[in-house]
């Protein structure tokens, strides 16, 4: 059974569609990241497949259950959404205490051990009100921690921290997926994100532009170059024409003028393409590996679908 | 059942600990406090200006500490309705807020448990209201004044035993109008948007019916908001400072008393059901 299952989830406020046939599997024990620019529909979408906004057509189960019953879970399942949680005239410490209060049980980690996890031990005494923005957030991040959640899902989870708090709470997201938890965290900082994530959707104009696991989205395992040559166009020519014979790979993309993105297999060294190019009486200026990160498989997604609509 | 529970023991735990609840309980202490000194005040001025022409003053006799009592705590009652109607009015849209119901929600509770869960902290909270309003006025009474009969010139008016009965009565009845009016401050919390258009709507709605009752002749009657101590007072404890001060005798009719306790409660029922039934279709 997986974590969360989303079937063709669509949600319209009157004639503007915010998601769209929406569908994605997140695994057990999987740290899924839905990335996506601001107002892409992520919290939408996770307002919706946790049953706490009514989509206007779709469905979704969290942890085996339907959405508009997820409070049967019991505890299994924690949420934090942007707005930090917290009730600014109790301390910390209180707060969590409220928290447990709301969970029920006493079960799970202490509220000593959560403050410092997300390191806030020696804020614990402190009033909410007088915490800063991202120590309210990692507050609330503690909270979510009471209990012994199976699920963590956290809506933007390092908006609001410094440096510091970023690297905190990609530790912590990494050694609570060690611990067997599955976690699903909607933020647009896909820099920070790559470092974490084992999943990603990536979200654009309320659908998902592209899914997998990390490597497959990044392309890793692929042989993509970058070759500057002096005649892009020629060389394009040259590399299809020999396409299955001596270099077992493909054009992607070309800048029409110098530039051309290619993609080799496994099979055909880098060493040929530069022979055959030379060969052919190009000038190679250079050749060199193509490292993908979600930024940039993003901005050429973004790209794409831009130039796809534009055509349209 | 459990959700309800759940809320309802967060929701205690806040309360007892939050410094607005404890300046809420300062403020219930003092007002009627505050009420009863200043009419000590004005009494022994009175008195001093009486002796100073040589004239005897008008009025009661003796048992002079039922009438500031019984007015300081029909105040503190006013004061606590408007209290109880803004704490109703923050608590649901205050928490979708600030997103604890959105953690409630997804952790344990069922949308109309946080409704429930809330509405049971009413009771408790009217009690703790009327007994603290009744404890400050009735100390300060104490202090300054006398809780014998209501005599005038020689005559037993009311016996203290008639005064404390009708006091009950009284207060039997603002119970639960009382507690209709945080039922109320809960159903504008579940349709509004946030906290402060909230409590900013629950006060206007009450004020204006407050001031504008009158124009409903004995139909105002029928609204729970009549049977609370308030600006333009109706309530039986209204009634009951006349009789304090030995203005009368009659007390609240029989029939606006039975309809007191029995108009009010089921009105907050469905305040309280519509709130609920609100909350099923909001987002949080």
């Amino acid at each position: 059974m997986s974590a969360i299952e989303i079937h063709e989830l669509c949600k319209r406020y009157g004639s503007q569609t915010v998601v769209e046939g929406l569908s994605l599997t997140v695994e057990r024990g999987a740290i899924y990241g839905l990335l996506g620019p601001n107002g892409s529909g992520k919290t939408t979408t996770l307002a919706c497949a946790l049953g706490l906004l009514r989509p206007t057509s779709g469905s979704s189960t969290v942890l085996g259950e339907p959405a508009r019953r997820i409070h049967r879970l019991d505890g299994r399942l924690s949420v934090v959404f942007d707005t930090a949680i917290a009730l600014p005239g109790l301390t910390a410490r209180q707060n969590l205490e409220y928290l447990r209060r709301v969970l029920g049980h006493r079960r799970g980690r202490t509220n000593e051990e959560v403050l410092e996890a997300v390191g806030l031990a020696e804020m614990a005494k402190k009033r909410v009100r007088s915490l800063s923005l991202g120590q309210s957030k990692r507050l609330a991040i503690a909270g979510a921690l009471l209990g012994e959640p199976e699920l963590l899902v956290l809506d933007e989870p390092l908006s609001g921290l410094d440096t510091m708090g970023v690297r905190r709470m990609l530790d912590l997201f990494r050694e609570l997926r060690n611990e067997g938890m599955t976690l699903l965290l909607s933020s647009h900082r896909l820099h920070e994100m790559q470092t974490v994530v084992t999943h990603a959707g990536i979200l654009h104009g309320g659908r998902i532009v592209k899914d997998g696991d990390l490597d497959s989205l990044l392309g890793r395992g692929e042989g993509r170059y970058r070759v500057t040559v002096d005649r892009a166009a020629e060389a394009r020519q040259r590399i299809d024409a020999l396409q299955g014979a001596r270099v077992d790979g493909e054009v992607l993309g070309d800048d029409g003028a110098t530039v051309l993105d290619v993609r080799l297999e496994a099979a055909t060294p880098v060493a040929l393409l530069n022979r055959t190019l030379v060969e052919a009486g190009l000038e190679v200026s250079s050749l060199e590996a193509r490292v993908e990160t979600l930024q940039t498989v993003f901005e050429g997604l973004i790209d794409r679908h831009g130039a796809a609509e534009g055509a349209a | 059942m459990t959700g309800t529970w759940r809320v309802l023991r967060a929701e205690l735990y806040h309360l007892l600990r939050s410094r607005v609840t404890h300046g809420a309980v300062l403020f219930l202490l003092l007002i009627p406090f505050l009420h009863v000194g200043v009419a000590h005040l004005f009494d022994a001025a009175a008195r001093f200006e009486a002796a100073q022409r040589g004239k005897q003053l008008l009025g009661l006799d003796e048992g002079l500490g039922w009438a500031p009592m019984v007015e300081a705590w029909r105040v503190g009652l006013a004061l606590s309705a408007l209290l109880l109607l803004i704490h109703g009015a923050r608590s649901v849209a205050g928490d979708r807020d600030s997103g604890l119901l959105r953690l409630a929600s997804t952790r344990t509770a069922a949308r109309p448990a946080l409704v429930l869960g809330r509405a049971l902290l009413g009771p408790p909270l009217v009690v703790a209201a009327v007994a603290l309003t009744g404890l400050a006025a009735w100390f300060a009474a104490q202090l300054w004044f006398d809780f014998g009969p209501l005599v005038e010139d020689g005559y037993v008016i009311l016996e203290p035993e008639e005064l404390r009965g009708e006091l009950w009565r009284t207060l039997t009845s603002a119970v639960p109008a009382l507690w209709a009016v945080h039922a109320f401050g809960l159903l504008i919390s579940s349709t509004s948007r946030g906290a402060i258009l909230a409590v900013a709507v629950s006060i206007a709605v009450f004020l204006a019916f407050d001031l504008f009752k009158g124009a409903l002749g004995e139909d105002r009657f029928w609204v729970f908001a009549s049977y609370t101590p308030s600006l333009v007072d109706n309530s039986a404890m209204n009634e009951m400072v006349g009789m304090a001060h030995g203005y009368s005798d009659a007390g609240y009719s029989e029939a606006l008393m039975r309809m007191s306790l029995v108009l009010p409660g089921p009105q907050g029922v469905l305040f309280v059901l519509l709130a609920a039934a609100v909350m099923m279709r909001r987002r949080l």
